[in-house]
Formats: C-alpha cells, structure tokens, sequence
C-alpha cells in the first residue's frame, strides 16, 4: 500500500531513505535547510523538496507532514530533530522516528525521549554501530538489542551458532547464567514463546533477556567464539571509540587505543586507567611496527575520517592483524573497502537506514520481539498496590505458556525471577506476551509503561 | 480454580441498572455489602476505583473483570452482573461492555485473587459462547452455565 513519509534532513541516512522509499513507491518529502544538498536530492530522486529547518512550523505545513505516515527526523542536529518531531506529531503525522548522536540517550532515557517528543521509534547510529564493531570484535552473534528498565537489562536477539548447547539441551536443562533468561525462538519467521521442555533448533535465533553484567557469558554460551580475544587496538578516540572502550573494558585482556590529539588522549587514558593510551598517528607505519600492533588479535579503525581509516587498516592487515574491522561513513565506497579485502566494516549510516526500513516493513513495530505486528509484546509495568500480581511469588502466578516474566527491576537490583520469588509493590516487571494472552496480561499487570518520571 | 466454587446464584445480577464506569462499580458494592459479604460498600466502591484508574479491567469482547483486595473479607468472592445495552467502559478493544465479573478478595491472599482472575480469564477462552450469558435473565440458569468449559 502507498504510504506518505516525510524525511527532514538529507544527509547519508536522510537521502538513502528518501531513495529506498521512493524506489518502493511511497510518496516521499524531504525537508532539508541546506540548499545545495536539497539541490541533490531534487536532481537524484523523484521526490519532493522542501527547504527549511524541520522545526519550523511553516516548513512543517509545507511538507504536509499532518497527512504523513511516518516523520522521520534524520538531520545532524539531536535538538532539531526531537523538536521537529513534536511538532509534526502535534500537526497529525501518524508516527516519527527520530535519530540522535550519543548511544547513552538511547539505553537509559529512551522512554523519557519517547514520553516528551512523542517519538516513536528512538535510535543512535553511535550505538548501533558500536553493537555491531563489538560483534566483530567478540565473535557476538547479536542481531538486535533492545534496552530496558533504564539500560539495566538487554533484550538481546541472537543467533544461535552451530553446536551452541541451546540445540542440544532442553531449556530446563541449560544452564543459563544467573540474570538471564531464554524468552523466544525465531524459526521461520514464527516467534516461539517457549516452555522447559522446548529446545532451540539449528538455524533459530533467540531472544534473550539478560543484565547487563551477563551479556558476554550469555553470548559465549550461545556463540561458538574462542575463549580469548588478545589485544584489540582501537584507532582514533571519538565517541564511538568511548562507547566501545566502555563495553570492551571488562571483557578483552588486553586494549590499546591510538589518539592523535594529545588533550583527548590524556582524557581518555584518565577515564580508563586499564587502557594503554598512545598518542600518535595510526596511520603511521613505524608507530604501528614499534608498538607491535601487528601481535594484536582485533584492530578498529574509529577515526571519523574514511580515508585515515583505510590507511590505518591496509597497514594493520600488512602487519598481520587478524581481524580488521573500520567504520566507514561514506556508504557508496564500501564497495571498494571490500575489492581491497577489508571486510569487516561498518557504516552507521546503512545501518540506521536498515533499522528504519525494518521498522517500515514491520508495520511499524519499534520492539525488536515481534517480526510481524501482532506476534508478541514487551511490556514494562511497575506494581502498585492494587495490582494482582503485587504480593505473590512467581510459582503462584504460574504463568501459563504465552507470558514470561523475564526479569524485575527492584531498587537498583535486576534479577530474572524464579518460583519462589515474590513481586513486590514498586518493583518494575518486564513481560513478554504472545498477543493471545496481552488481555490477560493487562488483567494481572495493569499499568502504563513506565515515562518520563520512571519508576516510582 | 472453578468459576461455580468461588461464587453462588445470589451474587450473580442480570441487567444491573448502571449506564457508566462509576455505576457499575456502585451497583456491585452496593449488592455485596447489602449481602453483608463485605463490611462497607463505600470501601469497596474506591478500591474498586482505584484499580480502574491503573487500567481498564475490560479486557475486550464485551468483557470487564473489575476486582479489588480488601482487608477484613473471609473469602474470595465472584459476583457477576449483566448490562445488556453495553457500557463505555475504556476497554482495550474500545467496544462496549456487557458482562462484567466482580471480584473482591481478602488482602491476605494475593495468589487466590490472582489465580481467581486467572480462572475467569482462562474460562472465557474456552468458551466461545460465553456471550449466550447476556440472553438469560435466570441467576441459577447463568450459575448453571458456569460449569462449562
């Protein structure tokens, strides 16, 4: 069916979406305030220019965004961008999706933006591309995490490698790590709220929900990785460099990181005292060979700049580095990324691209559980007094097939709840529902999900 | 848990005089507590309320399961009344609702008011026809009917 879509902005993300949809056949407007860029879209595509800042009303009304399917606000600014989609909610646009810069914003205060800007569907292309460089770097078989109960807890979908003991073992007889929980198997399109007795097929994916402390036990024990990861080396200290120093701290034996500024380099090696901070260039070959980069299991290329990237990791691969992994802004050139044998690369820009057009094709279903709208829910409910599930354990619950709770959120502790665990008012509850059972779900756990003020 | 077990023809009220949210709740506490199956129907009328206001209780298809704890009850208590007109009652699904199980259970016993809403819940998946209720205006002819399924 023909969708309208409004699309401020028409950087990468911008003008690969407008292009995608296009090309589907939707009617697509771009907004875009810089002339020479709107310029290229008019001359590129067979869509509609709109000049101006998206958070001008006017511009707005011009873009006919009250009539819009879905507003997606894609520009370089956080600021404009949530603004904008306020505003083209208010105006009547069904749904927006908005893109912001820091991954923080994302995995702890989602719901505050989603609650303030009426935005739809929240991402970060820092943290999506960060999830996807510590794949690479970890052997991970993530596809997709979600963050919940304030980045306390992961939703993480899966794929099962291989041999993992999840195609071997019922899941009553899988020793899962403490703080993590199978909720759902994908096979075949079709979500699987399991039971003890089932088990995983070769080929599923999983959905796992886990704390945030387990993920990397929980992802060993459904990958097929080896059991230590060397030295990585990590090229250039921006921020998405932070955000994986920050993941990768507790979880590599050894991290190098090559800064060229001297003020951010002594910044970071004061924030992470475990990592050896050079100052110097990576692009430079003696700096690489005296420092025996070439020993190193992982080596990212996180400079911001694809041509120094490129450089850094032709003499990282010569050195003998084995996995090569660079992130890589400019899309069209990944071609020629690949012709030069770096595979492993990274473009933030097609990956927020893809998660759009997931959220597109779902039906827009922003939650990572479902494939298809009406398969499943993820619900965040906190306990008030009058709720019925407040004061009993999870074996009198006794939640029949179709409803999980996976984990609670009590004060600052997670856990995932057994039998003999009761639920207490002002505990914060996350359930997975098949959507046969939401009604029954909304009876035992009514609530709203939890907004800007969090939980009580 | 069986649905007969928890409730008796005495509490169950066809054609409950009520027109909205509030009236509703109002009818049902104001039966149990002239039953003197709860101490004061003013209590039961806010908790009642209250639970509303976390949430709808119509839980689609015509159905509203509104429910409470109390402090001082002996038992659990299902009662069941009818408005066959259909009332706004919020509900998931925003259609109207017709049928409406009450229960009020005692504070101290968390899991028997929770798997009694359970039971209603899983009854009425069972029983595609659970809306043949709103055609009889017999309490023993509907008490009967709950042996189903």
């Amino acid at each position: 069916m023909k969708q309208r879509f409004a699309v401020m902005g028409a950087g990468e993300v911008g003008f690969h979406l407008a292009r995608t949809l296009s090309h589907e056949g939707h009617s697509v407007v771009v907004i875009e305030n810089d002339s020479e860029a709107g310029q290229r879209v008019e001359e590129e595509l067979d869509v509609q220019v709109v000049p101006g800042n998206g958070s001008h009303v006017p511009v707005l009304e011009s873009a006919k965004v009250k009539s819009c399917d879905l507003f997606m606000a894609v520009s370089s600014s956080d600021e404009s961008n949530l603004a904008a989609s306020v505003l083209a909610k208010r105006m009547g646009a069904q749904r927006s999706v908005v893109r912001v810069g820091v991954a923080e914003d994302v995995t702890t205060h989602r719901r505050v933006y989603e609650d303030v800007f009426s935005v739809d569907l929240l991402l970060s292309t820092q943290l999506l591309s960060t999830t996807r460089i510590l794949n690479h770097i970890l052997g991970h078989n993530t596809l997709a995490v979600e963050y919940l109960a304030r980045g306390k807890v992961q939703l993480r979908k899966v794929h099962l490698a291989k041999g993992t003991v999840l195609t071997r073992r019922a899941l009553r007889d899988v020793e899962m790590p403490a703080g993590s929980l199978v909720v759902a198997f994908y096979r075949d399109e079709e979500l699987i709220i399991p039971s003890g007795d089932d088990r995983a097929q070769f080929g599923d994916d999983a959905l796992i929900v886990c704390k945030t402390e387990v993920i990397d036990r929980v992802e060993r024990l459904v990958s097929a990785r080896p059991s230590d990861h060397g030295t990585t080396v990590l090229a250039g200290g921006g921020q998405t460099a932070h955000a994986v120093l920050q993941a990768l701290s507790n979880q590599v034996d050894k991290l190098v990181m090559i800064e060229r500024d001297r003020e951010r380099a002594e910044y970071l090696a004061a924030t992470f005292p475990k990592v050896q901070v050079l100052n110097g260039d990576a692009t430079d070959p003696s700096l690489l060979r005296s420092e025996r980069i070439g020993d190193a299991r992982s080596f990212v290329a996180l400079t911001g700049n694809d041509e120094r990237n490129l450089m850094a990791c032709l003499l990282a691969e010569e050195l003998g580095v084995g996995k090569v992994i660079a992130l890589v802004q400019r899309t069209e050139t990944s071609h020629l990324w690949r012709k030069l044998g770096l595979v492993r690369i990274v473009s933030p820009r097609r990956i927020a691209v893809e998660r759009i057009q997931n959220y597109v094709r779902s039906g827009y279903n922003a939650n990572i559980v479902s494939l298809r709208r009406g398969q499943a829910q993820i619900l965040e409910r906190t306990l008030a007094p009058a709720s019925p599930a407040a004061g009993c354990t999870l074996a009198e619950i006794k939640p029949p097939r179709g409803i999980i709770v996976g984990a609670v959120l009590r004060g600052d502790r997670v856990f995932v709840p057994r039998g003999p665990d009761r639920l207490e008012v002002g505990d914060t509850v996350i359930l997975f529902v098949a959507e046969e059972h939401v009604s029954t779900v909304h009876l035992l756990f009514p609530g709203r999900e939890p907004t800007a003020s969090g939980a009580p | 848990m069986e649905l007969q077990a928890l409730t008796e023809p005495d509490l169950i009220f066809p054609g409950l005089p009520a027109f909205d949210i509030p009236s509703v709740l109002r009818a049902f506490a104001d039966r149990l507590a002239g039953a003197d199956l709860v101490a004061d129907g003013d209590k039961l009328y806010e908790a009642l309320w209250e639970r509303e206001q976390l949430g709808s209780t119509g839980i689609g298809e015509g159905v509203a399961v509104p429910h409470c704890k109390l402090a001082k009850l002996k038992r659990v208590i299902l009662a069941i009344g009818h408005v066959p007109k259909g009332i706004d009652f919020a509900a998931v699904d925003k259609s109207p609702v017709q049928l409406f199980f009450c229960v009020v259970s005692p504070e101290s016993e968390p899991a028997a008011h929770l798997q009694c809403l359970q039971a209603i819940s899983a009854w009425l998946k069972q029983n595609d026809e659970s809306r043949r209720i709103l055609e009889m205006d017999d309490p023993e002819a509907i008490y009967e009917f709950l042996s189903r399924g």
